[in-house]
């Protein structure tokens, strides 16, 4: 991926972050996990879950589904 | 006084005002414009006054009232607490954006008869909010049926064979249902007399439990027809023949979303978590809900009219929040709550933009959408959004209730319903995706040549779906749904067990 772009997404991850943190007024007292209680929880996770849906497939992708232009070619 | 006498008393004014609208409606007949701003003022002054009541509410008060009391321990009686206003607060905030949609679609549309409409969506959205602020059962159910009773015409609203057949089926399903309701809550007033809605329940150790595993069957069965669980779903997809603010707002928030919200009233305030694990009743209600999860996300793949591969989404969504009331840890009850409102926006969008599209192209089935996202890029991209927000996708408000409900499994050591959303999300996936690709790469034999809806549709739909965004990274965001829906659960789970949180 290109720099300018990881830069881009690092840089909309740091404003949305200190945005809903500032929006929140710090934390929350009331909760029933843990997670209640971390400001911009939904964010992290939010940015960790599109990496991981986006990176998870293309591995998947390349170790176990695609296959050269000659696969079938091959077997005859 | 009068002020306090106007504060006291606010969750029956916020009941009644739009039932005043509904008679200024009729009484204007023929002037449209006075009967449209009556709609519209309704709306906003529903919505500022349920307003009103959450910084009391979030603060742990209860506004109460109760203006009319039958005999001792029967009483038409109103409370604001904080579970009752996530859905109060939901309803009318999004019967303003209807309201504008309705205007624009009615007018485009011209489908005649729309005083009638109009008074019957107020009334409608009247006894959504006494739905959501009854402090006990009867109330509750004297909105509920006033709900089925003016919800009715607006299936039939159409006048063909179809709607007329369709608005039989409604009725026949829900007042089939709300007898068997009365029946429950009779029995629940003979077994625990006078009891209204208390946290955490009423009901334990008033009856053998044979008794209550049928009384909880029996609202089951009650709250199971609107709440769409299958086999009792029918009637939704069939409704789907009404205008499509109705299918909007009623069908995907109001009266699907009572029912819902009647499972959660039923799990948490009348049976309590606990008395559901110890008659052993929740297993079952949880395997209920799985099935209708995953069959109506089956029957969705096979739909090619797009209102209808909505409803059985809706179906489908719906089990979510019977899901979390059924497992009954406190993270899956608050996904259950939090999902009533996430679906709302969620569900809102896709249907507004199923309205504009056929507002404007006239086009109502999957297949024939190909290409249109490119003649109408605004109105797709809130559909993709819509779409995306429902798989469950992080950064979405269908992950918040999703991410807590799979928790909330894990909770009560029932990993398998984790397995449960996953393919759920998968087929969503595979309902909702392929219209996605259809409008956007899709090519249609004819030059198309269509463009956005007017305003008065656009905007209700960008709103909504923006709002799924913004739930989506801060749920607590503007209207405090979350610390509302956290502070329900903290109630339920202090009165029943202590808050045994189970670790997480």
């Amino acid at each position: 991926m290109k720099k300018w772009l990881i830069a881009v997404i690092a840089a909309i991850f740091i404003v949305t972050l200190a945005l809903s943190i500032i929006a929140s007024g710090g934390h929350h007292e009331a909760g029933v996990a843990w997670w209640h209680h971390v400001p911009g929880f939904y964010i992290i996770i939010g940015f960790l879950g599109c990496i991981v849906l986006v990176l998870l497939p293309k591995w998947v992708g390349k170790e176990f589904l695609y296959r050269d232009d000659q696969y079938y070619e091959k077997g005859d | 006084m009068t002020t306090e006498f106007f504060l006291a008393n606010r969750p029956l004014w916020a009941v009644l005002i739009s039932l005043v609208a509904a008679i200024v409606i009729l009484a204007n007949d023929r002037r449209h414009n006075i009967r449209e701003a009556a709609t519209l003022l309704a709306a906003v002054g529903k919505f500022a006054i349920i307003l009103s009541m959450m910084p009391a509410v979030l603060a742990g008060q209860i506004i109460e009232t109760t203006p009319l009391t039958l005999a001792p321990g029967i009483a038409l009686h109103l409370r604001a607490d904080a579970c009752g206003l996530v859905f109060a607060l939901l309803s009318s905030f999004l019967w303003i954006a209807t309201s504008v949609y309705n205007i624009g679609y009615m007018r485009a549309l011209k489908y005649g008869h729309e005083t009638g409409y109009y008074a019957c969506f107020a009334v409608a959205l009247s006894s959504a909010i006494g739905i959501a602020l009854s402090a006990n059962l009867l109330t509750l159910f004297i909105f509920y049926e006033i709900l089925t009773l003016a919800t009715y015409p607006l299936v039939f609203h159409a006048r063909t064979k179809e709607a007329i057949d369709g608005g039989h089926k409604y009725l026949v399903y829900t007042l089939a249902a709300g007898q068997l309701l009365l029946v429950a809550i009779i029995w629940t007033m003979i077994v625990a007399p006078g009891a209204g809605f208390t946290a955490g329940g009423f009901l334990a150790g008033k009856a053998p439990v044979a008794v209550l595993q049928v009384l909880f069957v029996l609202f089951v069965l009650g709250f199971g027809v609107k709440a769409a669980v299958m086999p009792l779903h029918d009637w939704l997809p069939t409704a789907m023949v009404a205008p499509t603010p109705v299918s909007a707002l009623l069908h995907a928030v109001a009266v699907v979303k009572a029912g819902a919200f009647g499972f959660v009233r039923v799990a948490g305030f009348v049976f309590g978590p606990a008395l559901i694990k110890d008659i052993g009743m929740g297993p079952l209600l949880a395997w209920l809900a799985s099935i209708t999860i995953i069959v109506a996300s089956l029957r969705a793949l096979s739909e090619d009219g797009l209102k209808r591969r909505l409803a059985y989404s809706t179906v489908g969504q719906l089990s979510y929040v019977v899901l979390g009331t059924a497992i009954a840890s406190p993270l899956a009850f608050l996904g259950a709550i939090f999902h009533i409102v996430a679906h709302a926006f969620m569900k809102i969008t896709l249907f507004f933009c199923a309205g504009a599209i056929y507002a404007t192209t006239h086009k109502e089935n999957v297949s024939e959408m190909k290409g249109i996202g490119r003649q109408m890029p605004l109105t797709m991209a809130a559909f993709t959004i819509g779409s995306i927000a429902i798989v469950g996708t992080p950064f979405w408000v269908g992950f918040v209730s999703k991410w807590n409900l799979g928790f909330g499994a894990l909770q009560a050591g029932q990993p398998v319903f984790i397995a449960i959303l996953v393919l759920s999300a998968l087929l969503t996936t595979g309902y909702f995706f392929p219209i996605v690709y259809t409008a956007y790469f899709g090519s249609s034999e004819k030059e198309l040549s269509y463009h956005e809806a007017k305003p008065s549709l656009l905007y209700p739909l960008l709103i909504t779906a923006a709002v799924s965004f913004i739930l989506g990274i801060s749920p607590n965001f503007g209207l405090n749904f979350y610390d509302l829906a956290i502070q329900a659960v903290n109630s339920v789970f202090a009165a029943s067990s202590g808050l045994s949180g189970g670790g997480l």
